[in-house]
């Protein structure tokens, strides 16, 4: 999954002018405020996710960029024209509903059609883009069949052919794996990825699915409770997450938390008590002293040996107390002496291995750059 | 009476055995609106269609029998086409017939042009209001149909409180006639079967999907054109069901234009009414019930067809 997501940040714009500029944007429901002043810049050609559990405001900005919703406060840019107060029929912008919302009495080619009918495109023209667009999503020879006639993933295919037969600026997408099985999923990731490589639109994605997200995006906005808490790459999410939430929300995480003893520029020492030691980051910190910070180390970082292993800091010993071999990887919960149990993963890189067992008394240690310092 | 029950009971189980699979409440549960079907409807049908074929004489009831035993031990059978070609060939007959379909024909218009935005607006209308509005197009049920009508007779009448009003107004001088007018006509049958309509569409309307009109507006069609791209088709088999429940009784209407028209507002309710109980004419009357019958049992065949190959396509 991460060669994509590779693949996508070797590609992704560089330093181009926002394409999509969000300004302070709040929109509240009665008392409840959605989404509370976002601001956010997206670049041309960009695959943009916004990530976030279920009520988070990340629908809601989305059905804002549609036109769907109006904004309570603050603006929307659309390469450089204000949009906020455009209605969506107007907008140069498309999107995917997550129910794709395909019309029932109509033929996947008339689906298709239908967006360009409205701008008023000429007969020849429409039927030759629409048959071009079902080529591409691999649905020619489905001209004729109705929505209901059709599997969860052609269906998935003609609502991603009629929002892109219009050469939308802006694609947004609203879950756009959800309604498919994981099999399918996977595949389908792939080529919306190659889709929009070829056809240069600019999207952005509405997911709660972090490995979607992390796919498909070049940039990633984890959202909780109407805010973004951050931007960044894939990458940058994962191992450089700025906040407890996000470093929880993304992937599984060991939390704990200490205060620093040892503030140099070039590295830190942290005390944490749950532990039952100290943890040595090779970087420096910006925070108050005696404030309470979080260490977050992932569990692929961590590493398990029956002997004591030679560097100084960051060893732990502990006993095993579960294991869950996955295949490629496997998982051991691993108690240490204070009662708090650390999750850690190991590659199986040998096929025949004397694996570690349940119950036995085992050294863990970490690079000192494998554990991140947030202090909200 | 606890004979009749048995037996029915019996039947019925023999019903289930037969049938093998389903259990015995399944087939009771159908086999008695059936039942009570042919008990009120079959037979008093097979009755007219026999007094259709029979002819006319002065007796009670005033018809001959159509199937008589002869002295000489021979079952007679005869069937009398006379009404039937007296019905076709009388201009008025026809003239009533075709006044019956127009007026049916304008009230289902009138009717589905006044129900369509009334049940659009319950159906989209928040919540709590949804309920009342819902209630208020059912409301009129709780009072007599009879007694509405004749409510209304009141209301148009040359001192009823509309004409008061107008000349209160100034805006006329003379009270207006409207009772005895086609008019009259229309208005109590757009007021008594409104509600047939508004109900087969707003279940229609209630369904749609509202995400399929924000759809048609993403891809650049305006909320008009949207309606009738989206919303009307996606409806139709609430219109084709609210159009059918209001033409039928129509067509056959007898209170309305009995009461609200005029001696020239000629239906076919009224028609048969005056053969039976004014000329004792049952044959021919029941000849008129028939043709009327077959008539809608055509419409009702012709919409069933369009509707199914509107399914297939």
């Amino acid at each position: 999954m991460n060669t994509v997501a590779a693949q996508r940040a070797a590609s992704a714009p560089t330093a181009a002018a926002p394409y999509v500029r969000i300004d302070r944007l709040t929109k509240r429901f009665g008392d409840f405020v959605a989404v509370r002043q976002v601001s956010l810049e997206i670049a041309r050609g960009e695959i943009f996710c916004l990530l976030g559990g279920s009520g988070c405001g990340k629908t809601t900005l989305l059905r804002m960029l549609a036109g769907f919703e109006t904004p309570t406060e603050g603006a929307i840019y659309i390469d450089g024209v204000d949009v906020t107060q455009v209605p969506p029929y107007e907008r140069p912008v498309n999107m995917m509903f997550q129910s794709y919302a395909l019309f029932p009495h109509m033929t996947v080619s008339q689906n298709v059609a239908f967006g360009l009918q409205q701008d008023g495109t000429a007969r020849a023209e429409i039927e030759s883009r629409v048959r071009e667009m079902l080529m591409l999503v691999k649905l020619d020879g489905y001209e004729k069949r109705k929505p209901h006639q059709l599997s969860g993933g052609q269906r998935q295919r003609v609502a991603l052919a009629r929002a892109l037969v219009k050469r939308p600026k802006l694609l947004l997408l609203d879950e756009p794996l959800g309604a498919l099985d994981k099999k399918l999923r996977e595949h389908t990731q792939f080529e919306l990825v190659n889709l929009q490589e070829k056809l240069g639109v600019t999207f952005v994605i509405v997911t709660h699915d972090q490995e979607e997200a992390m796919t498909l995006a070049t940039r990633i906005g984890v959202m909780r409770a109407g805010e973004i808490l951050q931007v960044g790459s894939p990458t940058d999410i994962y191992e450089f997450p700025n906040s407890r939430f996000v470093a929880d929300f993304i992937g599984s995480v060991n939390l704990t938390e200490g205060t620093l003893i040892e503030d140099e520029p070039d590295h830190v020492r942290i005390d944490c008590p749950q532990l039952g030691g100290t943890v040595y980051v090779d970087h420096g910190v910006s925070s108050p002293p005696d404030a309470t910070l979080s260490v977050a180390i992932r569990p692929e970082k961590i590493h398990l040996s029956r002997e004591r292993p030679e560097q100084q800091d960051n060893v732990l010993s502990g006993v095993i107390t579960g294991i869950a071999y996955l295949g490629d990887a496997t998982r051991y919960l691993v108690r240490l002496p204070t009662g708090l149990v650390l999750r850690v993963t190991a590659p199986n890189v040998f096929r025949r291995d004397e694996r570690l067992a349940h119950d036995e008394t085992v050294w863990l240690h970490w690079h000192p750059s494998a554990a991140v310092v947030v202090t909200r | 009476m606890n004979a009749a029950a048995d037996r029915l009971a019996r039947g019925v189980r023999r019903l289930g055995a037969a049938g093998g699979a389903g259990p015995l409440g399944r087939w009771f549960v159908i086999a008695l609106p059936y039942l009570w079907l042919a008990v009120f409807f079959l037979i008093p049908f097979l009755i007219v269609l026999k007094i259709a074929f029979a002819n006319i004489q002065l007796s009670m009831p005033p018809v001959e029998p159509v199937v008589t035993w002869t002295a000489d031990h021979v079952l007679q059978l005869r069937l009398h086409f006379s009404n039937f070609a007296f019905v076709f060939g009388d201009e008025l007959y026809v003239a009533a017939f075709l006044n019956s379909l127009k007026v049916a024909g304008v009230s289902t218009a009138l009717a589905l042009l006044l129900g369509y935005p009334m049940a659009y607006g319950i159906a989209r209308a928040p919540g709590a209001w949804r309920n009342v509005l819902f209630l208020l197009v059912v409301l009129p049920f709780f009072t007599s149909f009879l007694l509405r009508v004749y409510a209304w007779l009141g209301l148009l009448g040359r001192n009823g409180p509309i004409n008061d009003l107008l000349l209160a107004l100034g805006l006329i001088r003379e009270p207006l006639q409207m009772l005895q007018t086609d008019f009259a006509v229309y208005l109590g049958m757009v007021y008594s079967y409104l509600p047939f309509m508004v109900l087969p569409l707003y279940s229609a309307i209630e369904k749609l999907d509202l995400t399929l009109l924000e759809a048609a507006a993403d891809l650049g069609c305006r909320p008009t054109k949207a309606f009738f791209r989206i919303t009307l088709p996606l409806t139709k088999e609430g219109i084709f069901a609210g159009c059918l429940l209001v033409f039928i009784p129509a067509v056959g209407e007898y209170v309305i234009p009995a009461l609200l028209g005029g001696p020239d507002t000629l239906m076919i309710g009224r028609v048969v009414w005056d053969e039976f109980f004014g000329n004792r004419d049952w044959p021919v009357a029941s000849a008129l019930a028939i043709v009327l019958l077959a008539i809608l049992s055509g419409f009702v065949l012709l919409l069933q067809r369009v509707q199914a190959r509107e399914r297939e396509a």
